[in-house]
């Protein structure tokens, strides 16, 4: 697409909206928001700028393969499921530990797992479409 | 136990690296041998108990399945067994491929097929035998369509999946009727249920189940066509799977099963009728075959049967005789498979016509085939001289069995003649050819000069005590022992066996001036199980496409529709009962909830009325955000961000699918449009009506009050939403995201399935 305005625009949000992105996720215990919600951001990031520019340049800037992104992602929630069965604790148990006075637990490691398989899965699925004339 | 096994899978899952390399291969006969030396440790200080290893010690869950295994006689001497000879095998397998890389794969499916061989003799959990039989039969798939770029080992490949598939199904059904009649799954629990079975209203049809799993793993009459079709796959497999081990997997069940399901009229006549037919069959079939895999293939076909025979007499005496045939058989089959692969690897053809005078080209395979052959032929100083007595001695009473044994025991004599005086002795050579590499030799060797070293002392040496302590979990009941001799005294079992070897040495040079009627005989095909299978095969392929057309036709509406009726027929159905009437009033909504009831209508309106996909599109988006809003103000505050960002995704990929769509699309015509908007108008009636009752009918779940009570106190979080999706539900939310995944990757597919193509034509 060629716009100028769109294109200052989606250049100029594509950073704000994956901070919003990142603070949405871990806000999202407390309040509303988490890693589903997080992943939908930071994914529409990434297709603005793909509709502005190209997709091939949005791609360039995750720089990742969206696919093993999501695979990586969903090892991490696993993991952070399976970890409490080291100390024979059902699967899923949540564990949670304290550092500097904020609680940190495999809840959060699976949030952010969840986080990784949305924004994996989207790019995957949009960047292919978007590259499918 | 437990550890064995998991070594040999690592080991499986480490060979695609270390059967690459040239000298690091050899680390793969590492696990196989500390696991015979465990089996031969624990059976060494085993003293007529059995163990039971319970590695995660968790009780039988609610289906009754429990990782458990069990060292027993039994257990223990198969498993040195299958380790022992496939340690060999193993070592030949290194030598017998010249590419690394084929190696690497097959060493690793080998090794899978060996843990999954080891689990079904060590488990001690019914189910769990089921899962580690199906995995014999997945690895044997895998190695008979080792060379998949031949469509003939493709298709044996599956002809020995789909037949030892649907056994496997009829021995779950077989194991889930047996396992709750008897109220437990573990086979240590079974032991005084003898009786009380083969009482039951379900003991017929527990047994024919459990024989069809058995008989068609053990490739017996209607089901042994599979097994000479096998032999597509590479040697050393049909030498290890197709002889000495996996076709065993059905005699070991009807072993360790024998105490619980035998001694019933059932039991009896159909195994000894089973097992007679396959023997006869086999020994007639195994004479007219050139292939030299396919002779050897039809004698442990007659092999097996001599031991489904056996197990179908079922005493004492028979179990003793069974355990030896079964280690005998082992010792002599397999190497002789791998000699055969020697003749293939070396002089590119296993035709028993072309071959001939190999011993000066192949010295050393030659003493290997000769001490094989002398063993086949059940001669002393081999200890199949012993098994085969003990054979022809435990169905004394049988006349009739009997004299098929005795016949199968002219072939094999027929047939270790032919290794011996025409292949390996007789004219010239007429084929250029050498000796093996030294794996290769060493091989079949050592299998040969194992079974010379258990024949050695046969009463007070290693082989009486692994019969005994064997024989004694199939036939519990005591009985004086059998003292393992050569020399009984001139008796007629000494006459029997000289008969055999008289007779099968006067066929072989009647076998000699008959090559011509053997040919035309070979030539013919006779109808038999084996058409049968293609028929139904091709049936079922047939019937599948029908009906895979019929429910897949690829119109997306017609998927829609159907999936709408049903549910509308769903609700009908569970509001049937309780059809109240419902009430509701206008009176406390506000202005803007009416607002965006109005956006959603009008946008759905436009959606329909619309003539181009594109404002369509962009109407259901107006729907979408109205119901966000809607959301946000009755307090979802996440559902509505979610809703909203799920809302424009969808829209963008939408509108990036419909581009490559035609702009203008054809309107449908009126009565299909009139039935559409009635379905809809249903639908959604059917929708708000159960929105509604819901409503009115709030039932309070205590869950509710959970999730709210404990949200900040055990998991740390005010957002409820939040913590039901990362942690009370965490289970649900992983299932949610690998369904994502899967999709994600389908999606990537399909997409560039073309470009993947295109590169893969040019």
């Amino acid at each position: 697409m060629n716009s100028l305005i769109f294109e200052r625009v989606a250049a100029w949000f594509f950073p704000i909206l994956q901070a919003f992105a990142i603070y949405i996720l871990f806000r999202g215990h407390n309040a509303a928001g988490g890693g589903f919600i997080a992943g939908l951001i930071s994914s529409s990031a990434y297709v603005l700028y793909a509709i502005a520019f190209d997709p091939s340049k949005a791609m360039k800037k995750f720089k990742l393969n969206p696919l093993m992104f999501a695979g990586v992602g969903l090892f991490v929630a696993f993991i952070s499921g399976f970890y409490p069965t080291v100390s024979e604790l059902p699967f899923f148990t949540g564990i949670w530990g304290e550092v500097f006075g904020l609680a940190i637990g495999t809840p959060v490691f699976f949030d952010i797992g969840v986080f990784m398989v949305v924004i994996g899965v989207t790019l995957s699925i949009v960047m292919n479409l978007l590259r499918h004339e | 136990m437990f550890t064995s096994l998991a070594l040999i899978f690592l080991a499986s899952a480490l060979a695609p690296l270390l059967g690459r390399h040239k000298y690091f291969k050899f680390l793969l006969l590492a696990p196989i041998l500390i696991a015979f030396s465990h089996y031969f440790k624990l059976w060494s200080a085993l003293d007529g108990q059995s163990l039971i290893e319970a590695p995660f010690s968790l009780e039988e869950n609610a289906f009754g399945f429990r990782v458990s295994f069990v060292a027993d006689g039994l257990s223990l001497v198969l498993a040195q067994l299958i380790s022992g000879v496939g340690a060999f095998v193993m070592l030949y397998t290194l030598g017998y491929f010249s590419a690394p890389a084929k190696t690497a794969r097959f060493a690793s499916h080998l090794l899978m097929f060996m843990g999954a061989m080891l689990g079904v003799v060590l488990s001690n959990n019914l189910l769990l035998i089921f899962v580690f039989w199906e995995l014999t039969s997945v690895s044997s798939y895998l190695l008979i369509g080792f060379n998949h770029e031949d469509a003939a080992a493709r298709k044996s490949a599956l002809q020995a999946l789909l037949v030892t598939g649907i056994g496997g199904l009829c021995l779950l059904a077989g194991f889930l009727i047996l396992g709750s009649s008897a109220g437990t799954f573990e086979l240590s629990q079974f032991a005084d249920w003898g009786g009380v079975i083969s009482s039951s209203p379900h003991y017929g049809l527990i047994t024919v189940l459990i024989f069809l799993g058995c008989l068609t793993k053990s490739a017996q009459f209607p089901f042994h066509f599979w097994l000479p079709n096998a032999m597509t796959a590479p040697t050393p497999a049909s030498s290890y799977l197709h002889s000495a081990t996996m076709v065993k997997a059905g005699i070991f069940l009807l072993m360790r099963l024998s105490p619980i399901l035998g001694g019933t009229v059932l039991w009896h006549q159909s195994l000894t009728l089973v097992g007679g037919l396959t023997l006869a069959l086999a020994s007639a079939l195994a004479l007219i075959q050139f292939d030299l895999k396919k002779v050897l293939a039809y004698t442990t076909l007659a092999a097996l049967g001599t031991l489904v025979l056996l197990l179908g007499v079922n005493t004492p005496l028979a179990a003793k005789a069974c355990i030896l045939f079964t280690l005998a058989h082992a010792l002599y089959k397999a190497p002789l498979f791998l000699i055969v692969g020697n003749l293939d690897h070396e002089c590119k053809t296993r035709d028993l016509r072309k071959l001939s005078g190999i011993r000066t080209l192949m010295p050393m395979t030659f003493v290997a085939a000769l001490l094989c052959c002398v063993a086949m032929a059940s001669l002393p100083p081999f200890f199949s001289f012993i098994a085969k007595e003990t054979v022809l001695e435990a169905l004394h009473e049988f006349p009739i069995l009997i004299s098929l044994v005795l016949i199968s025991s002219v072939v094999f004599v027929l047939i270790a003649c032919v290794f011996v005086m025409k292949i390996f002795l007789g004219k010239q050579p007429s084929v250029p050819g050498h000796e093996a590499p030294w794996p290769m030799v060493v091989a079949p060797l050592g299998l040969a000069l194992l079974a010379i070293f258990l024949s050695a002392y046969p009463d007070s040496g290693l082989l009486g005590g692994w019969m005994d302590s064997a024989s004694l979990i199939i036939a519990p009941q005591t009985e004086e022992a059998l003292h393992l001799a050569y020399w009984h005294g001139f008796n007629a079992l000494l006459f029997l066996s000289v008969v055999a070897i008289v007779s099968g040495v006067l066929l072989f040079k009647l076998w000699g001036k008959r090559q011509r009627l053997i040919e035309s005989l070979n030539k013919k095909t006779f109808f038999g199980p084996s058409e049968i299978y293609d028929w139904s095969y091709k049936a079922l392929l047939i019937y599948s496409k029908k009906f895979f057309a019929l429910i897949q036709h690829g119109f997306l509406y017609f998927y829609l529709i159907t999936i709408v009726l049903f549910l509308i027929f769903l609700v009908r159905v569970s509001l049937s009962n309780s059809m109240v009437s419902l009430s509701f009033s206008l009176g406390d909504v506000n202005f803007f909830e009416l607002t965006m009831a109005g956006a959603i209508i009008g946008g759905a309106f436009l959606a329909v009325r619309s003539a181009s996909a594109v404002a369509a599109l962009t109407a259901l988006g107006l729907v979408g955000f109205g119901i966000a809003f809607l959301y946000l103000i009755n307090g979802a505050p996440d559902l509505a961000l979610t809703q909203f960002l799920v809302e424009t995704l969808t829209l963008v990929l939408l509108v990036l699918s419909f581009r490559v769509l035609p702009r203008k699309q054809e309107r449908s015509s009126a009565p299909y449009s009139i039935f559409v908007a009635v379905v809809s108008g249903v639908f959604a009636s059917a929708i708000a009506y159960m929105t509604l009752y819901s409503a009115q009918n709030e039932a309070r779940s205590s869950i509710r009050d959970f999730f709210g009570e404990f949200s900040y106190s055990l998991a740390h979080g005010r957002n409820v939403v939040n913590v039901i999706l990362v942690d009370f539900r965490g289970l649900d939310t992983m299932g949610e995201i690998t369904v994502l995944s899967i999709a994600a990757v389908g999606v990537v597919t399909l997409l560039t399935w073309n470009k993947v193509k295109g590169t893969a034509e040019k």
